[in-house]
């Protein structure tokens, strides 16, 4: 008779999201008590664990934890800043000249250069599939990469701390509390008309900015829990170098 | 308690801290994340988030009140180790103090009398 298996997609998100230095003592708790529970019993227990190991986590290295979202937010700003230089330069397409600065200026733009990437996607529809894809996806997950790797060297040294999930977890909250609601009302006040110094005008309906920012808001979490695991891979080849040594 | 809460040095236990340290006594040796859930969920009446459990005994472990160390790793677990918690003496006088001043709180209250203690 073969083993009851717990379902593998909610261990994997456990394993990757969950933070601190319980997680496969949990995940060896869950597997154990399956055997006498069902699958919705086990998604519950991943979905309420994480939040639950995420913020215990936060809340219990508040410096490590706020350096590391420190430190991931500078990298974000970075990019952004030098986001419209890699767009444009890049395609060799002839943009109109960006100043990012008085872009950020805009009272209802400023607190949202999270999803600038958006605004840039939806202010070019003519463009090829293959544009969009580098310019909404491509570039931002290499950005988010890199700042879910820099989040992790924050904590160079200790063990233990999964400072990626942590990050990840605070822009998607980010992007909940502030950047979905944002999104609608500035959807509400700007579409069909220009905006921002480049006058660039919103075309794209609800439903389609909506399914856009879903999709960056994805493309963040990957991007910064696979930085994440850049870092722990890098760490794991240096224990077993150290080992054999 | 009473001086140490005026002194500012008072940390107390949460409802939650309470009952998993009180779960700890009960299972003895044998506590670890499944045992001490399920020793919640049964005199609770309620689905317990096993992650909270340990994000709870992390908590009282960093105030010294429980140690743990590693156990043997079983098929059921997927192969990943047990982790055994155990209440520690500061644990146990935690526990007391919380006693009295619950005691000494609900003595005398009037919408509480004739109810089973």
């Amino acid at each position: 008779m073969s083993a009851k298996r717990p379902p593998s997609l909610a261990t994997w998100l456990f394993k990757h999201f969950g933070c601190g230095p319980n997680t496969e003592a949990v995940l060896g708790d869950l597997s154990e008590q399956y055997l006498q529970k069902n699958r919705m019993w086990y998604w519950r227990q991943v979905l309420k664990g994480i939040p639950v190991s995420i913020v215990t986590e936060a809340l219990g290295h508040k410096v490590i934890a706020a350096k590391a979202i420190v430190a991931g937010c500078i990298a974000w700003f970075v990019f952004v800043a030098i986001y419209p230089g890699f767009v444009y330069g890049f395609t060799a397409r002839s943009g109109p000249s960006f100043d990012l600065f008085s872009y950020l200026a805009h009272p209802l733009i400023a607190w949202a250069a999270l999803w600038i990437p958006v605004l840039f996607s939806v202010s070019s529809p003519g463009d090829s599939l293959v544009f969009q894809l580098w310019i909404q996806v491509a570039l931002p997950l290499a950005a988010w990469t890199v700042c879910g790797w820099i989040v992790t060297r924050v904590d160079i040294g200790r063990a233990h701390r999964d400072l990626a999930p942590l990050f990840a977890g605070f822009i998607l909250l980010l992007n909940l509390l502030f950047v979905i609601p944002g999104l609608t009302g500035f959807l509400a006040e700007f579409r069909g008309r220009p905006f921002g110094p480049n006058g660039a005008v919103l075309s794209i309906d609800a439903a389609g900015l909506i399914a856009l920012t879903v999709a960056n808001i994805a493309v963040s979490v990957f991007g910064i829990l696979l930085g994440g695991s850049l870092r722990r891979a890098d760490s794991a080849d240096r224990a077993a170098l150290a080992t054999r040594g | 308690m009473f001086e140490e809460m005026k002194r500012g040095s008072y940390t107390g236990l949460g409802q939650f801290e309470l009952m998993v340290l009180l779960a700890l006594m009960r299972l003895g040796e044998d506590a670890y994340g499944v045992t001490i859930a399920g020793e919640l969920e049964e005199q609770t009446g309620r689905e317990v988030v096993v992650a909270s459990v340990y994000a709870t005994l992390e908590r009282l472990q960093d105030r010294g009140l429980v140690s743990s160390s590693l156990g043997e790793s079983t098929p059921e677990r997927g192969g990943r180790a047990k982790r055994y918690f155990r209440i520690t003496g500061a644990g146990l006088r935690e526990v007391r103090d919380a006693r009295r001043s619950l005691m000494s709180l609900w003595k005398g209250l009037p919408e509480l009398k004739g109810q089973q203690e």
